[in-house]
């Protein structure tokens, strides 16, 4: 091994030469090395939703993807380490698998731990579930979240179960979505399968401020406000035992 | 699978003729980050995937840098 990591080292000699030097002796006298220490962990973490959520298919690579395999079991560790005592949720996203999706919205939902999400530029589709399933959500006002039906993608079969299944599908991201925020199963329905403002598709493209009216998300606000909301929540949660909001 | 986006499925899954380069997943002192392989035995960083905000401080794991696979490639 220390051959290995020897042969390397040298191509990188000009870059950093005298420490890479001595870090290599070091490994070759104790085994070992140092390993920077980051003085203090973070006791706030921040999980990303970039891009489209990938599910059980890997999406070609020119997609910007989150991959469930990369955030469930971040999100594990967050649940699970002392440490951390908040979760601020970052979404950029166009959607992605429904699966997915919702298996990262329950996981922030079931979180022991206080979380705030934010949503900058876009919240879309399946995203929707993800921003509401955290305690708290807040939304730039240039923000915007698209919110419109599941389409059948791939093989379709014409025949009425195949509408039945698409209908249960999307009754799950209606029941997650309602449940986590204050927004009506029938107005979250109108906005669904509104007509005339998506130009390719129906449904509705909700901008920052309207989100907030609707009752989808809590607060209209940036990083600044979502940080100072996080650190109230933690703040509530060592006090002990008082039920957070929503 | 059933994809509820907004992109549509023709944007999502066109063919590309360049051949991508596989991208995967390292450790880069602890810190997990989505890294190309280069020729010269090092790596590109494309993305930095931990959850700890600090990690995205260290001076050496920025995107867009070359950082040797030494000392940890353990994955």
């Amino acid at each position: 091994m220390d051959t290995k990591t020897n042969e390397e080292q040298q191509p990188n000699k000009e870059e950093s030469s005298p420490p890479a030097q001595t870090l290599v002796e070091k490994i070759q006298q104790l085994g070992q090395t140092n390993v920077p220490q980051f003085s203090r962990d973070s006791n706030i973490h921040c999980l990303t939703i970039i891009g489209q959520i990938e599910g059980h298919i890997q999406l070609p690579p020119q997609n910007k993807t989150t991959k469930y395999e990369h955030v469930i079991p971040q999100l594990v560790a967050i649940e699970q380490n002392p440490n951390i005592e908040g979760l601020l949720v970052v979404l950029n996203t166009v959607g992605g698998d429904v699966e997915a999706g919702l298996a990262i919205a329950e996981m922030l939902a079931s979180l022991s731990k206080p979380s705030v999400s934010i949503v900058l530029g876009g919240g879309h589709s399946i995203g929707v579930p993800i921003a509401v399933g955290t305690d708290y959500s807040f939304i730039a006002e240039t923000a915007t979240m698209t919110i419109h039906p599941i389409r059948l993608t791939g093989l379709v079969i014409g025949v009425p179960q195949t509408f039945e299944y698409l209908d249960k599908m999307q009754d799950r991201v209606i029941q997650f979505v309602t449940k986590h925020s204050n927004i009506s199963t029938e107005t979250f329905k109108n906005l669904m399968f509104a007509k005339g403002n998506l130009t390719r598709d129906i449904g509705t493209n909700v901008v920052g401020a309207d989100a907030v009216k609707m009752g989808i998300i809590d607060e209209v606000g940036g990083i600044g406000e979502a940080m100072k909301k996080l650190n109230e929540l933690i703040e509530i949660k060592r006090k002990g035992g008082k039920e957070l909001i929503q | 699978m059933i994809l509820h986006t907004t992109l549509p499925r023709e944007l999502i899954f066109q063919e590309l003729d360049q051949s991508h380069e596989e991208k995967q997943m390292y450790l880069y002192h602890g810190i997990p980050i989505i890294a190309q392989p280069t020729e010269d035995n090092q790596l590109r960083i494309s993305q930095v995937l931990s959850t700890n905000p600090n990690h995205f401080l260290h001076p050496h794991c920025i995107p867009g840098r070359t950082v040797s696979l030494f000392p940890s490639n353990l994955l």
